[in-house]
């Protein structure tokens, strides 16, 4: 509970203009759903709805954010806004259930899974930095 | 242009990789799953991330304003390829801004398409501008990645000082041989009534008061004072002002130089200025429309440099002070090298009046009794050098902004209908 007082607080500092207050949000809730999941042992279900739900809370923080106060903002870039973080939504929750089946498959060693894991990351971020 | 991430890819990519390292360690996949949105997100925007291909162009309606008048503007944006989000910021200097409307435009735009903004420019201040900067921040879809630019300011805008009217002038004591409104003291061909005198040959008989012949027994005719013009010398002292934000004692000269150049011209009389500073620049009396846009522009240009450099009127070309002229000197009468060139012009047997722009109303309140004893020190010495140009025959006035110009042109007709008497 206090876990998500700190992470709400820091929302609303952030919505003031520190967009980094948004890490210590992440961490804040991040670690209040965990405390639940352990006590309450929650639904897979209610991971990924989490994981979509912080998302799009900081997409909503950062479009706040970087709308310039004043600004005349066509139609068309607030809906545009909105479609991109519909799509984000989307591939979030597609994203968020593959991770939770790969949780699901069990390679038996750690170091196995680990040597997995550093692969996937390394694959992950070679893909990032070919297509940037 | 000039490409840079938001703080969001720092924090996604920082929470993702936590969450999947910590899911890792703890063997808790739900932790995983609260990452992967992120890293997901992540990974789909940038894969979509293109360079933006636009042109930005700013156009303006107008080259010529006047203060406090609103001059139309656009900008033009054309995409070659599709942007999702463009922000434009049009940088304008000091002294203009934005009137009605935003100042800040996010607008989105489709292959191959066009768009024009409209902008009203409001000038605040007078001065030669250089607008056109338009700040161009290009967003992509996610808002992961931003691509900034600057146009650079490319119009030229050229702000003329607001003028004031004046219903009266000071009157110049002598004439010149042109043509002109003002009735010479000489007398010649005109229309206003001088004198009569003896009929000579060649004399027009139409000239002839048949009145006065009647009485005399002898032909006379009118003589009248010719209409001529007269030459006026605008002297801006721009060695030293004292301002205070967006105004200042030069400002004050510049408005009423301007104020008086145009009523001056309006009367045919010819009108020069000089600029008397740390750059000199003058502008040799002549009439007309073009005279008073290129005395404008004279003004626009005129600054206030620090020099410690000794200059009299000697620097000046005789052109530009033309003998018999009046010569109306602008002020804040602090520099020790303009009050000694004013007594110079004086001692040259220039008409010469003084518009004294009161630094006062710019200087600081007086913060103790030091500061107020200073200050009355000040006004006395003021007082006195005033005193000291008035014992010349000079006209001094003091004038700040809440005292009409015309009050001023008043009391300096007032001084010389008694001056006259007293001096000369």
């Amino acid at each position: 509970m206090l876990l998500g007082a700190l992470g709400l607080l820091a929302t609303a500092a952030a919505l003031l203009g520190i967009p980094w207050l948004l890490a210590v949000t992440l961490i804040a809730l991040t670690t209040e759903f965990m405390v639940r999941q352990l006590a309450q042992s929650l639904s897979a279900a209610s991971a990924i709805v989490y994981g979509v739900g912080l998302l799009v809370l900081c997409e909503t923080v950062i479009a706040a954010t970087t709308l310039p106060r004043g600004a005349m903002v066509e139609r068309t870039v607030a809906a545009h806004r909105l479609l991109g973080v519909s799509y984000a939504v989307v591939v979030a929750a597609a994203a968020s259930a593959v991770a939770l089946l790969g949780g699901s498959i069990r390679v038996g060693e750690a170091v196995v899974a680990a040597s997995i894991g550093i692969a996937a990351a390394v694959g992950l971020l070679t893909a990032t930095g070919l297509s940037s | 242009m000039t490409r840079s991430v938001s703080p969001k890819l720092a924090i996604y990519s920082g929470f993702a990789a936590a969450a999947f390292l910590l899911a890792l360690v703890l063997g808790r996949p739900e932790l995983a799953a609260l990452g992967a949105p992120f890293a997901a997100y992540l990974v789909l925007a940038l894969a979509l991330v293109t360079p933006p291909d636009l042109d930005v162009r700013f156009c303006i309606d107008a080259e010529r304003t006047v203060e406090g008048e609103t001059v139309e503007a656009s900008v033009e944006i054309s995409a070659r390829s599709a942007v999702h989000e463009v922000e434009l910021l049009p940088a304008l200097p000091p002294g203009l801004r934005v009137g009605e409307g935003a100042s800040r435009m996010i607008l989105r735009l489709a292959r191959g398409q066009r768009k024009t903004v409209p902008l009203a420019i409001t000038a605040d201040h007078w001065g030669l501008y250089r607008v056109g900067e338009v700040a161009v921040r290009v967003r992509d879809r996610f808002g992961v990645v931003s691509f900034d630019a600057r146009v650079p300011p490319a119009v030229r805008l050229r702000v003329y000082p607001r003028t004031e009217r004046l219903l009266s002038l000071v009157r110049p004591l002598e004439t010149q041989p042109y043509a002109g409104n003002r009735v010479a003291r000489a007398k010649g061909e005109g229309i206003e009534f001088a004198d009569i005198r003896p009929f000579v040959p060649g004399d027009h008989v139409r000239r002839v008061n048949w009145r006065a012949s009647a009485r005399k027994q002898a032909l006379y005719v009118n003589e009248a004072h010719p209409e001529r013009n007269s030459d006026v010398v605008l002297f801006l002292d721009s060695f030293a002002e004292v301002r205070r934000a967006e105004n200042g004692t030069l400002d004050l000269a510049v408005r009423a130089a301007a104020s008086l150049a145009n009523e001056y011209l309006q009367v045919r009389d010819r009108v020069g200025v000089v600029g008397f500073g740390a750059i000199v620049n003058w502008l040799t009396p002549s009439m007309g429309r073009r005279q008073l846009y290129r005395i404008t522009d004279a003004l626009l240009q005129t600054e206030v440099m620090l020099s410690f450099a000794w200059k009299n009127i000697d620097v000046l070309p005789p052109r530009s002070l033309p003998p018999q002229a009046l010569v109306i000197a602008l002020s804040p009468m602090l520099d020790e090298r303009s009050l000694r060139a004013m007594l110079d012009l004086r001692a040259r047997g220039f008409d010469l009046v003084v518009v004294d722009v009161s630094p006062l109303p710019f200087a600081d309140a007086p913060d103790d009794q030091i500061d107020e004893l200073a200050r009355r020190l000040w006004r006395l010495w003021r007082d006195a050098l005033r005193y000291r140009y008035e014992q010349l025959g000079v006209a001094v006035v003091e004038w700040n902004e809440q005292k009409p110009l015309l009050q001023v042109i008043e009391e300096v007709r007032r001084f010389r209908r008694s001056a006259r008497r007293a001096y000369a």
